[in-house]
């Protein structure tokens, strides 16, 4: 008997995308980018709602189980942790189906239905990737999630950007999770199972041998790729740039949110033991600080905003990896927490930048003169989301940054959140350099954007989130708490 | 009975595994890459069927893994091909070099 409520999320994704493949066969071009966009819609937002039952806690009273539900003799399970991750994960598809639907009125595809189901596809294999417990389920969730990506990465056929993003993407992440197998396969040389959890208890009982350590690096560097830590970051500012802007965000919040649950079950179960742990901590305080330096000195010179955010990104993860080397409910509370505040901050500013180049057809951050005059909505999303990113006090960025630079200093890392603090600093420079021409400079063009009522919501969602948990960090601070309670 | 020892297999997956590695690194055509992708899969699928020879043939872990992986790297490959021969129609080369489009 198989528990379906163990992949009860994955399960809606995956019924939505086959459904809009059989229902998209009966509909006229026409009419089918609403209908079938509803699809996508409402399977996601079922998931979602699944969630809350799967916690055991569920508002309306429909509970199915306790919080932890098993399935495959325990190769998935379901926890609280990875109902944290999904949720992170699930919202974030839902805002990049709000995205897709008005990307796709400027730029035409044939193909509405492919790229939804293959967008919810990725989404499957994304919130799959966060209730692995075993070696080859991840290995299969992380792949059912890349490929997909790759897909949806070059899907504008036509565009040149978009197939060379697409091709960089599918080279190096082939490349990197051929790195993570060999890594995998010494693994289960030296401890003849594929279980995580016996993994961690085999190891335990050897001392460090070369074989171990090898196997490691190879690891680190396969996973590092997938969350673009430097120096595996060079795939993406070319991706965030040539890929269509729903694929980036989704890539920049689902792709690193499920590869952080990745790297949490697979290093603070599996490889947290006395003789490697010194030797993956030590890669990982590396690549951190790296990832924090490159990709903030990157990203000041740019003059595109899409590929601004990719720099971005890469020291978004930076920042998330320092709180990922606090081994402890500390950390892991903080890395939650910030993936939910990145995930608000990081999706306004690309809904804002899908809506203005939807009118302006471009993504030169020159193009944004005055936003604030054309739409004061995008103004304020643009100031609110990348101060947030920059962790400007008042809003979310900070208090995410303080707990997990916190949770750094609390495990001996101070010279790691030092890097990260003073880089914080120079992030400033370029996330302000958008916000003044937003804000500052006169328009070129001044005629007025327009935004359709939902879009409207979600930017003030996006806005009033990201202040609230920047005063009041409680709610989420406990719903993190309570997810990183499941496995310590 | 003698058989081959699985060191043996170990040292034939590290060959294959670097001869995959120097052709992803130095090789310029987009599908000589995958190429020397493919060979790393397979180095990796040597290793697995070595362990599994080498711990306990009977629970199948290491087959069935070795499975996996070629169902996916089919996919892989399909994907593949399917982008690079979109680049080619678009630029006329599948040379890695010659598609730079996008710069910062």
């Amino acid at each position: 008997m198989i528990n379906y409520s163990a992949f009860l999320p994955e399960l809606f994704l995956v019924m939505a995308a086959i459904l809009i493949l059989v229902v998209e066969l009966f509909l006229t071009p026409t009419s089918r980018r609403t209908i079938l966009s509803w699809i996508a819609f409402l399977g996601t937002l079922a998931a979602l709602l699944s969630l809350s039952c799967l916690s055991g806690s569920c508002p309306a009273g429909c509970n199915l189980g306790n919080g932890t539900e098993v399935a495959f003799n325990g190769f998935l399970k379901t926890d609280g942790l990875s109902l944290f991750f999904k949720m992170v994960i699930l919202l974030a598809t839902l805002l990049t189906l709000l995205m897709t639907f008005r990307y796709f009125k400027t730029h035409n595809t044939p193909y509405p239905a492919e790229f939804l189901a293959i967008l919810l596809f990725s989404a499957s294999g994304a919130t799959a990737l966060t209730s692995a417990q075993e070696i080859i389920t991840l290995y299969i969730a992380l792949e059912t999630l890349t490929i997909s990506s790759y897909l949806l990465a070059s899907f504008m056929k036509k565009d040149k950007g978009s197939n060379e993003a697409g091709m960089k993407y599918l080279l190096l992440g082939a490349f990197s999770s051929a790195l993570l197998l060999f890594g995998f396969s010494y693994l289960y040389g030296l401890t003849g199972t594929t279980v995580i959890a016996e993994i961690a208890k085999s190891l335990a009982m050897q001392a460090s041998s070369p074989l171990a350590v090898f196997a490691l690096i190879l690891i680190v560097g396969g996973l590092a790729f997938k969350i673009s830590l430097a120096p595996f970051h060079m795939w993406t500012p070319d991706v965030y740039e040539g890929a269509p802007t729903p694929v980036t965000a989704f890539l920049s919040v689902a792709s690193k949110t499920a590869g952080f649950a990745a790297f949490i079950r697979l290093f603070w179960v599996g490889l947290n033991v006395p003789a490697l742990q010194p030797v993956w901590v030590g890669l990982f305080g590396v690549l951190a600080a790296l990832s924090i330096i490159l990709g903030n000195l990157e990203a000041i010179p740019q003059k595109n905003i899409k590929r601004l955010m990719g720099y971005s990104s890469i020291a978004q993860a930076g920042y998330i990896s320092t709180g990922f080397l606090a081994i402890g409910p500390m950390g892991l509370t903080a890395v939650l927490f910030y993936l939910f505040v990145y995930l608000f901050a990081n999706m306004g500013v690309f809904l804002a930048i899908v809506i203005v180049s939807n009118k302006t057809g471009s993504e030169q951050i020159e193009d944004y003169a005055g936003m604030w005059k054309r739409s004061p909505l995008i103004g304020m999303v643009l100031l609110v989301c990348l101060l947030s990113l920059a962790g400007v006090p008042p809003f979310a960025g900070f208090s995410g940054k303080w707990y997990l630079f916190g949770a750094a200093i609390s495990k001996g890392y101070v010279w790691l959140a030092l890097v990260g603090m003073s880089f914080s600093v120079v992030s400033l420079y370029y996330y302000l350099q958008v916000v003044r021409q937003a804000l500052i400079v006169d328009p070129k063009d001044s005629s007025p954007i327009s935004i359709s009522p939902l879009e409207k919501l979600v930017l003030v969602a996006c806005v009033v989130i990201t202040v609230t948990l920047g005063f009041w960090p409680k709610p989420v601070m406990d719903l993190a708490q309570a997810a990183a309670s499941s496995l310590f | 009975m003698n058989s081959i020892p699985v060191l043996h297999f170990l040292y034939l997956s590290i060959i294959l595994f670097s001869i995959g590695l120097f052709g992803v690194l130095i090789r310029k055509n987009a599908i000589s890459v995958l190429m020397g992708v493919e060979l790393m899969l397979n180095a990796v699928n040597i290793n697995y069927l070595a362990f599994a020879k080498y711990w306990n043939w009977n629970t199948l872990t290491g087959p069935v893994f070795v499975v996996f992986v070629i169902t996916i790297a089919a996919a892989e490959a399909a994907v593949a091909l399917a982008i690079i021969i979109s680049i080619y129609r678009q630029m006329k080369s599948t040379n890695v070099d010659e598609v730079h489009y996008l710069r910062g």
